[in-house]
């Protein structure tokens, strides 16, 4: 008995003790690369079931998500490289808002094709979903 | 063996010991090896306390009665599946299932991938392995389960025969998990509290684990429930007994923390709220734990425990959990003060606000009932006792506020509702809520609170299946998707909302069951010669005849009625009452008949050896939509807890 609770013991030291000797744990990420929460998202897929629902009409939909489209932007924007940085800062001006209830309700350009994550369509050059924020592959040229 | 259990327990005591500085050493110095080795050192607590669950397990199911704890709960004869449920049976056995479920946890927890709140790990660990560590010195010390007995006894007391029932095994086991699985979220605002800025980071990491709490003390409560109603024989399925109420108060203040984090991760809002929800929910399943094991208040339904001395260690502990992190709350008030952007009275965030309010409240008023007894013994010196009617009476109105507002949250507009907006949906949910009200006073009831009560639950399921139709209709027009995948996309891309409301549903319908039942409820008792029936509410029932049937251990009596519904037949039912030869009182096995109407309930209550034989008989109405509603409550936490399609850059 006692034997078996020195070896137990003993284990115990050795898979505690281990890294503290033995080769340096591999480095995984950098805290700054840690994506954060990012409140605004959730908060913009909650409008939408909302606007889906008909609890907001278009009006209170518009302005409600202007706020928070722009912070997402904001989220993003860090995360992205600094072409993406650009290019988001060169449309930011044309108003989120309008952006978009344009793509996503009523279509003025085409949308021939649709996010491979969530089916949501989107327009030509449009490099990330605008419902799920997936990297759209096909859309990278401008 | 024995040995080997508890050395296995010291050891982990050690190492969680080590764990928790190890940690707290490796955030302030950011040595990477530290943090690996306080990582190990939780892994190897995990498997140290299963190397202990697994010592006792062996006890138990070979009959080593040397051990004071398996000589106490269990005995030869005993099927195997009981066997394994006298692991929490008894105080040390449950104890130590605690620190179990809590080790297992803290291994799943640093672990995991973590992309969101990954910094809060190594506090969060630090707090998890600090309270594995209180109760592993309770299991070394106050509450051993490997006590050994001078002299052993050839066959052990074995569990209570009221405890040999499916629902046992289930109910406590989950229960206890849905306690501990809190501190996983308690230890996430730790962290963030002890970090600088306090942020949201840690509201994101909690969610999905407050869920799986929540999720299992749901469980764990309605198959309580259900257990009571079926095995206890009473005709009751919540007595507002001390331990029931331990675990229904973590339940409430759980359910407005959902609330909180969900608020707090869309919109920023409530982070104060979320912090001091948490802690109190966490205290609160300390409190619970105490309560059920401690005997502090005495119990009345099953729920039986001797003093064990354990008072004073969960007195302390319990203090220096509210205290210090309440004190860190305070300290960074000022950091969690909400940017308010100027909500409106009427808006979603308001109904949620008063929604937490109102959950908080009810739960302060049964931890009020569920302690003053005691109190005035302890202060007084007089027993004062506080009936069920109290519980009712005051929470009665209380719960059916909750579940409006569960109705009126899911219908109404962000920030500043408008006229218009709040007209455009509650309009049609109102004016389905007013017909089903006017049928049901057209049916003949009166009463207030069943008016009401059909009126809110009616107006809750309206409001959300309206948005249900509202939103699968948008989804049909912009996809072209049919109405079927329509709508499973539509809850497949927001499952938290979904499946919010799912238990929503749930909840309404929970509250037409207990407002039935609790209403309009009748019984009757009757002595009945063989031949003889006795009538209650429509139903004829006529006493057949009492049969024996004897086993070794175990003496059945079982009483046949014909049951007979307005004249016509409908079958039999055999209420029964067995007794074991090793038991002191025998047990009674009720007999239902289930409806979605009513539920007729007959309990044999005892005979003379003339087989003249007495009966209680109930016709308790609406019972099946407790059950109904519990199962879409618990589908609906499912639905929400299922993992998400992982978008980029989002956890958990």
């Amino acid at each position: 008995m006692a034997l078996v609770i020195t070896l137990l013991a003993l284990v115990v030291i050795a898979v505690i003790g281990y890294p503290l000797v033995g080769r340096q744990p591999g480095h995984k990420k950098d805290e700054s690369e840690i994506v954060t929460q990012d409140s605004g998202r959730a908060m913009l897929t909650e409008l939408e079931a909302d606007y889906q629902a008909g609890i907001l009409s278009q009006e209170e939909y518009d302005e409600l998500t202007a706020g928070f489209r722009r912070r997402e932007g904001r989220a993003s924007a860090t995360s992205a490289s600094v072409d993406e940085r650009i290019e988001r800062s060169e449309r930011e001006p044309r108003s989120a808002a309008e952006s978009v209830s344009s793509t996503q309700r009523q279509p003025s350009g085409p949308r021939t094709q649709k996010c491979p994550k969530c089916r949501q369509p989107y327009r030509a050059g449009d490099r990330f979903c605008q419902r799920c924020g997936a990297r759209l592959t096909g859309g990278g040229k401008r | 063996m024995a040995e080997i259990g508890y050395s296995a327990l010291l050891l982990a005591l050690l190492g969680s010991v080590y764990a928790a500085f190890a940690f707290v050493l490796s955030g302030r110095n950011g040595s990477a090896r530290l943090r690996a080795s306080a990582r190990n050192a939780v892994i190897v607590v995990g498997g140290l306390v299963t190397i202990a669950v697994g010592v006792l397990l062996r006890a138990l199911l070979s009959h080593d009665f040397t051990l004071e704890y398996v000589a106490e709960y269990s005995r030869r004869g005993m099927s195997p599946v009981y066997l394994v449920s006298a692991l929490w049976a008894g105080n040390a056995g449950s104890l130590l299932i605690w620190v179990w479920v809590l080790s297992i946890l803290a291994v799943v927890f640093v672990l995991r991938r973590h992309d969101t709140g990954r910094r809060l790990v190594p506090v969060a660990s630090t707090v998890m392995m600090a309270t594995a560590a209180f109760f592993l010195i309770l299991l070394l010390g106050a509450v051993n389960p490997f006590r050994q007995l001078s002299l052993a006894p050839i066959d052990g007391s074995g569990l209570n025969p009221l405890l040999e029932n499916p629902g046992m095994l289930i109910h406590p086991i989950t229960l206890l998990a849905g306690y501990v699985a809190f501190t996983v979220p308690f230890a996430l605002a730790m962290a963030a509290l002890l970090r600088r800025p306090v942020d949201d980071e840690w509201a994101t990491s909690a969610r999905r684990w407050t869920l799986l709490a929540w999720l299992l003390l749901g469980v764990g409560n309605i198959i309580g429930a259900w257990w009571a109603y079926v095995e206890l024989g009473w005709g009751g399925y919540w007595a507002w007994d001390p331990v029931e109420n331990a675990s229904l108060m973590p339940w409430l203040t759980a359910t407005a923390l959902l609330h909180s984090l969900s608020m707090q991760r869309r919109r920023g809002i409530f982070k104060m709220w979320s912090l001091v929800l948490v802690i109190i929910t966490f205290d609160l399943t300390i409190f619970g734990t105490f309560l059920s094991r401690t005997g502090f208040v005495t119990s009345a339904v099953g729920h039986a425990f001797t003093n064990t001395g354990l008072e004073p260690y969960f007195i302390t502990f319990l203090l220096l959990a509210i205290v210090i992190p309440l004190g860190l709350v305070l300290q960074r008030r000022r950091e969690l003060a909400s940017a308010s952007e100027g909500e409106s009275l009427v808006s979603r965030e308001s109904a949620f606000l008063l929604n937490n309010l109102l959950l908080v409240g009810s739960t302060g008023i049964v931890l009020l009932g569920t302690i003053f007894p005691a109190l005035a013994k302890a202060f007084g010196g007089q027993e004062v006792a506080i009936g069920p009617s109290f519980f009712n009476r005051v929470n009665g109105p209380l719960f059916l506020a909750i579940v409006l507002l569960a109705g009126i949250c899911a219908t109404i507009g962000w920030r500043k509702a408008s006229g218009r907006n709040i007209l455009r949906n509650l309009l049609w949910p109102l004016v389905a809520a007013v017909v089903v009200t006017t049928v049901t006073i057209v049916l003949g009831v009166t009463q207030i609170a069943a008016v009401l009560a059909a009126f809110i639950s009616s107006f809750v399921v309206a409001g959300i299946l309206y948005e249900w139709f509202r939103g699968t209709r948008a989804r049909r027009r912009a996809q072209g998707e049919n109405p079927a995948l329509a709508f499973g996309n539509l809850l497949g891309n927001n499952r938290p909302r979904y499946g919010g409301y799912v238990v929503h549903i749930g909840i309404a319908l929970f509250a037409v069951g207990v407002v039935g039942s609790s209403l309009f409820g009748v019984s009757k008792e009757a002595t009945l010669k063989p031949g003889e029936s006795m009538s209650l509410s429509g139903y004829t029932l006529t006493y057949d005849r009492l049969t024996s049937q004897g086993t070794d251990v175990r003496m059945t009596f079982t009483a046949t009625l014909s049951v007979n519904k307005d004249g016509r037949p409908i079958g039999q039912l055999t209420p029964e009452k067995f007794a074991d030869i090793a038991a002191a009182q025998p047990v009674t096995e009720v007999a239902i008949r289930s409806t979605p109407l009513e539920d007729l309930y007959v309990i044999l209550i005892g005979w003379e050896t003339d087989q003249t034989a007495a009966f209680k008989v109930l016709v308790n109405p609406l019972v099946m939509w407790l059950w109904i509603g519990g199962g879409l409550l618990v589908l609906g936490g499912i639905i929400a807890f299922w993992p998400a399609r992982r978008k980029a850059g989002e956890s958990g």
